[in-house]
């Protein structure tokens, strides 16, 4: 008797456990119905990952932003081969996040494509199981080199990588503000300084990079902590070095932290350019002071339409529903890099994964073909780099009037935009 | 048979071990083999569970509060993925360095350490976690630093790599048999005995002749190998490590939150914590993280918060007392009838 | 020779707001023994309180302390009452996780209210300096600085002149008796944890101007602030100012003497080698010392 009934408990638990879970499932775990381009008025569902909260999340939501706007601009237009696009978000804080998600996209949810991912970590990851079970991985964001170094067939990235984003702030310099300033760069003292993680360290090694091959005089390199409290020392050493160039690379809150000790500190370089960074909470802090500082970064909304077609539909666009300025260049590289997926999805014609792959291999677009002006061509199988896109390249900008504007290359400057350097003036 | 014996005997032991039989079927049966959300839903649980374990044999029994366990998680992760990737060493021979180094590490930080009582341990742990942490960013010539490192996509036993999921759903599975294995053993040895003697009483203990510094330091050494041996699956599994995933702080307070939830210092409770934990994580995650930023962590907060008010001895030990009450009761129902 | 006095300067300075922070949390853990994880939040929850004050009133920050004081205080009550006093006569793991799971609650909470913008008070003399050329004092860290000595000084006026300050104080050294002497001791946490959370309401007043503003900017001084604590000993205000003090110095020289990236490994391995040899904090337990 005694036995039975404590069976009988037990059992009931494992029964309400099993409910539980099973509700619990409901929509997260039921397996949908895959999805097909055959047919017009289907629904085609794409998945996207982003880091939506925890310390990335400000940028990861802006990215989600841009994927919507390309999403329901196309879908206005006809969407893909006549099948409306439905984007399935999730979000991926860490790498191991990212590798849950992307399973219950790939499985759950059965998407041909995986859209992301904003942080490197998660695009690690995230790839590592879109590549083993054949789904396609559309990165957009992830600046680190080595993402697509792995010999992934079906990884694509649409975006720059830290390596570019570090080149472009020397190239900048010799073809912007060393001529602004009137001397030879090579009679410079580079400082250059990046956060620690694998988005700073990969831009500063680019920028040293290409500033040895060029035979500038790079005196000062050094790496700290985005989570640091006080950047003091820094300054103090790049003071006592005596740094004409800076090139710090960082993001938003110890960007300014160190611009204010810099400051307090009275160390006043003769031009400052920053790997990435050049967003609307930057601004928001400096005021007016931001006005001659320089970035290499993502392309800007004010760069020459000839150069970023398509680009100026999506501003209107996007200030329309959020009745502001973008926030950095980010949101433009989901749209553009989206658009390009869109594209390569209706010349494949199927979500068979080998037939889209093929479509974005094929693609050859010029510099200047896309909304973020850059053109398309993913480096071939066997490349080192294989599945990177070669015709990305980060644009050189800087703060003019409040506003941010592309000056570099050149062809994709908007107006005659005013290169305010020293900066910060004396 | 004397197991399934105890297992009639003991409601929760049956509660549990029909929740892994369901776990281990769930992963074989070929209706739900196609779902890998799932299936790496159950290999997270079981990886969980048996972190959790480990964190419970310090934490639990011993009542050190261990918030630096993360630091174990990543010398095992990162020994096995650096001699993979430098050295070509086969992660079977990595496993067993991680573990001998995770053990080195244990004897490095507890000696001194184990001298401190209460909060001071613990916040020495978090310091120590979080030296680990900065050290593997900085070192980058060793570690390759914040790019972290992917692990070489070879496939095979040998490279202890495989596509299929189940294959790392049977890893889990023996660890957290293992893991489970050394707690049973460790519950009914004098060493056990021990460790429970220095959480009620650590001078009551002493004076009845009870080697406490020697006892917790064991007991960490054995804590931090299986920690150790739960980041080698994980970077096997996951593929790709960096610093701020391995040696993060919230690795350590997962592992003491499941087993807090399950129920500290008994078998079953971390194994529990884990099973109802993790797919919460992944569900609440599932639901809201694309629409609203941050709801389900505040759901995941309240609900954490909700057990420390409500069941605070974990729901584990007050689950199998109400089984216990019930059935008392019936019993003596029936002795009326 | 002058940039060996502005390192000094810089670690004095920075000092001072690793004082700041750590007084409230000294407070909190000294009477209670409760290791609060979420403190760098209420500093958070401070700093946004003190940016709407200034976004949507124009309020300076160092004017909005006022209003600060008591907000947070209330902050502080409320959440004791709610989630800690119901948890307070068990063992210590409890409130240590209670004091994690407001961490995650907080920090997600600011994310869903106010998104993750970082944000930043734009006041003009935000970076500006005093001094000789080479010699440079920040204003606002003087004034966090001169912040930390005062909130000390009220502090210890309170827990030595005031009713409740002594039946703080009377518990922190000895629980069990002070319950015998007729105090009542759940009023007298509440107070404390209240106290100490309005405490570091000022702090984040003072940081507002000087650090940007987002759901996670606490947890970069979780961590320090702890170390702060256990040098200058449980309990112990004045100790705090002073652990906050050796701590900045050990930030900006070890800075400048080895790459940046290592000076939080530098002053978390000297605050173990502290811990291991001076358990009791350089200082040993002060005026609310002394634990349960």
């Amino acid at each position: 008797m005694k036995f039975r009934r404590g069976k009988l408990i037990s059992l009931l638990l494992l029964i309400c456990f099993a409910v539980v879970s099973v509700a619990g499932c409901g929509g997260a775990a039921t397996e949908k119905e895959p999805v097909t381009t055959g047919e017009v008025g289907d629904t085609l569902r794409l998945g996207a990952i982003y880091p939506l909260t925890g310390p990335l999340a400000k940028l990861g939501q802006e990215e989600q932003k841009g994927a919507q706007i390309a999403a329901d601009l196309r879908n206005d237009a006809g969407g893909i081969n006549g099948n409306k696009i439905e984007w399935i978000f999730a979000d991926a804080p860490t790498p191991e996040a990212g590798v849950s998600e992307a399973e219950r996209l790939i499985t759950v949810e059965k998407v041909p494509v995986i859209m992301g991912s904003y942080s490197s970590g998660v695009a690690y990851a995230a790839s590592a199981v879109a590549e083993k079970n054949k789904v396609i991985y559309w990165e957009n964001s992830g600046v680190a080199d080595n993402i697509t170094q792995r010999g992934f067939k079906y990884l694509f990235r649409f975006g720059i990588t830290g390596t570019s984003l570090g080149e472009t702030t020397i190239k900048m310099l010799r073809d912007v503000i060393a001529p602004e300033l009137g001397k030879d760069p090579k009679d410079y003292k580079i400082g250059v300084i990046w956060e620690d993680s694998s988005f700073g360290t990969s831009v500063g090694q680019g920028a040293i990079g290409l500033a040895k091959e060029l035979g500038y005089n790079v005196v000062f390199t050094e790496s700290y902590s985005a989570k640091t409290t006080d950047l003091s020392s820094l300054v103090m050493k790049l003071k006592q070095n005596d740094i004409d160039i800076l090139i710090p690379t960082s993001y938003v809150a110890d960007g300014l932290l160190l611009f204010k000790q810099m400051q307090e500190l009275n160390f006043v370089p003769e031009a400052v350019i920053m790997g990435g960074n050049a967003t609307q909470d930057l601004k928001a802090a400096m005021g007016e002071k931001i006005n001659g500082l320089a970035h290499s970064d993502i392309t800007q909304p004010r760069t020459n339409e000839a150069m970023a077609p398509g680009l100026e539909a999506f501003m209107k666009e996007y200030k329309e529903r959020y009745g502001s300025e973008p926030y950095s260049g980010h949101v433009i590289r989901a749209y553009a890099g989206a658009n390009v997926l869109f594209d390569v999805l209706e010349k494949a014609g199927s979500t068979d994964a080998d037939k889209i792959a093929e479509a974005a291999r094929s693609l050859d677009l010029p510099l200047g073909s896309t909304a973020a002006g850059w053109g398309v061509k993913f480096a071939p199988e066997g490349d080192p780099m294989m599945g990177t896109n070669e015709r990305a390249e980060a644009y050189g900008c800087i703060w003019y009037k409040d506003e941010i504007f592309t000056v570099w290359p050149v062809e994709g400057q908007l107006e005659d935009v005013e290169v305010l350097v020293p900066w910060p003036a004396r | 048979m004397s197991y399934i014996k105890s297992i009639i005997n003991n409601k929760a032991k049956l509660f549990l071990t029909l929740i892994a039989a369901v776990a281990i079927m769930a992963m074989l049966v070929p209706a739900s083999a196609g779902n890998a959300f799932i299936q790496n839903m159950i290999i997270m649980m079981l990886l969980w569970a048996g972190l959790a374990s480990a964190w419970n044999i310090i934490g639990g029994y011993a009542g050190q509060l261990s918030l630096g366990h993360a630091g174990f998680f990543g010398i095992g992760a990162y020994t096995v993925v650096l001699l993979a990737v430098k050295l070509e060493v086969s992660p079977w021979l990595g496993l067993i360095a991680a573990v001998f180094l995770a053990v080195v590490a244990a004897v490095i930080i507890g000696w001194p350490c184990f001298r401190l009582q209460g909060p001071f341990f613990a916040l020495a742990t978090v310091a120590v976690g979080e030296v680990l942490r900065i050290l593997a960013i900085n070192f980058s010539d060793l570690t390759y630093g914040t790019n972290g490192i992917s692990v070489k996509m070879e496939f095979g036993l040998g490279f202890m790599l495989f596509r299929e999921k189940w294959a790392y759903g049977i890893m889990a599975i023996a660890f957290l048999a293992l893991v489970l294995y050394a707690v049973k053993k460790l519950e009914k040895s004098r060493l056990g005995y021990y460790l429970v003697a220095i959480r009620e009483d650590q001078d009551a203990a002493r004076s009845l002749g009870v080697k406490a510094s020697r006892a917790k330091l064991t007991a960490y050494m054995i804590s931090a190998a299986f920690t150790a041996i739960g980041g080698v699956i994980y970077a096997q599994y996951i593929l790709y490590i960096d610093p701020d995933s391995v040696f993060a702080s919230a690795l350590s307070m997962q592992m003491v939150l499941m087993t807090i939830v399950g129920g500290m210092g008994t078998l079953w409770g971390p194994v529990l914590g884990a099973v109802l934990m993790v797919p919460l994580d992944q569900f609440i995650r599932a639901y809201f993280g694309g629409s609203v930023h941050g709801l389900h962590m505040v759901i995941y907060a309240v609900i954490l918060i909700l057990v420390i008010l409500v069941i605070p001895r974990g729901i584990g030990p007050t689950l199998s007392d109400w089984v216990k009450k019930y059935d008392k009761k019936a019993e003596s129902e029936g002795d009326r009838i | 020779m002058e940039i060996w006095m502005q390192i000094l300067v810089n670690g004095i300075l920075t000092g001072g707001i690793f004082a700041l922070i750590s007084i409230g949390l000294t407070l909190i853990f000294g009477v209670m023994n409760i290791i609060n994880f979420a403190h760098g939040e209420f500093l958070m929850i401070s700093m946004y309180l003190v940016y709407w004050m200034n976004v949507k009133m124009g309020m300076d920050p160092y004017v909005a302390i006022i209003f600060i004081i008591p907000i947070m205080f209330v902050v502080g009550l409320v959440v004791y009452k709610a989630t800690l006093n119901p948890i307070i006569e068990r063992s210590e793991l409890f409130t240590i996780l209670m004091t994690v799971a407001l961490m995650i609650l907080l920090q997600n909470l600011a994310l869903m209210l106010w998104n993750a913008d970082i944000r930043s008070i734009n006041i003009d003399y935000a970076a500006s300096a005093i001094g000789t050329e080479n010699i440079r004092f920040g204003i606002t860290k003087i004034a966090s600085f001169a912040i930390a000595i005062g909130t000390a000084i009220g502090l210890m006026i309170i827990l030595s002149r005031t009713w409740i300050g002594k039946s703080i104080k009377a518990t922190s050294q000895n629980r069990t008796a002070a319950k015998l002497m007729g105090v009542d001791t759940i009023r007298t946490y509440t107070i404390a944890f209240a106290l100490g959370i309005a405490t570091v309401g000022i702090a984040g007043a003072a940081l507002a101007p000087i650090f940007s503003i987002y759901p996670t900017v606490g947890t970069q001084f979780g961590t320090a602030s702890f170390v702060v604590v256990v040098l200058g000993g449980l309990g112990n205000v004045p100790g705090a100012i002073i652990g906050g003090l050796i701590i900045g110095l050990i930030d900006s020289i070890s800075g400048f003497l080895l790459p940046v990236g290592f000076k939080e490994a530098i002053y978390l391995g000297v605050f173990l080698l502290v811990l291991l040899l001076k358990p009791n904090g350089l200082f040993g337990q002060g005026a609310a010392g002394g634990g349960r």
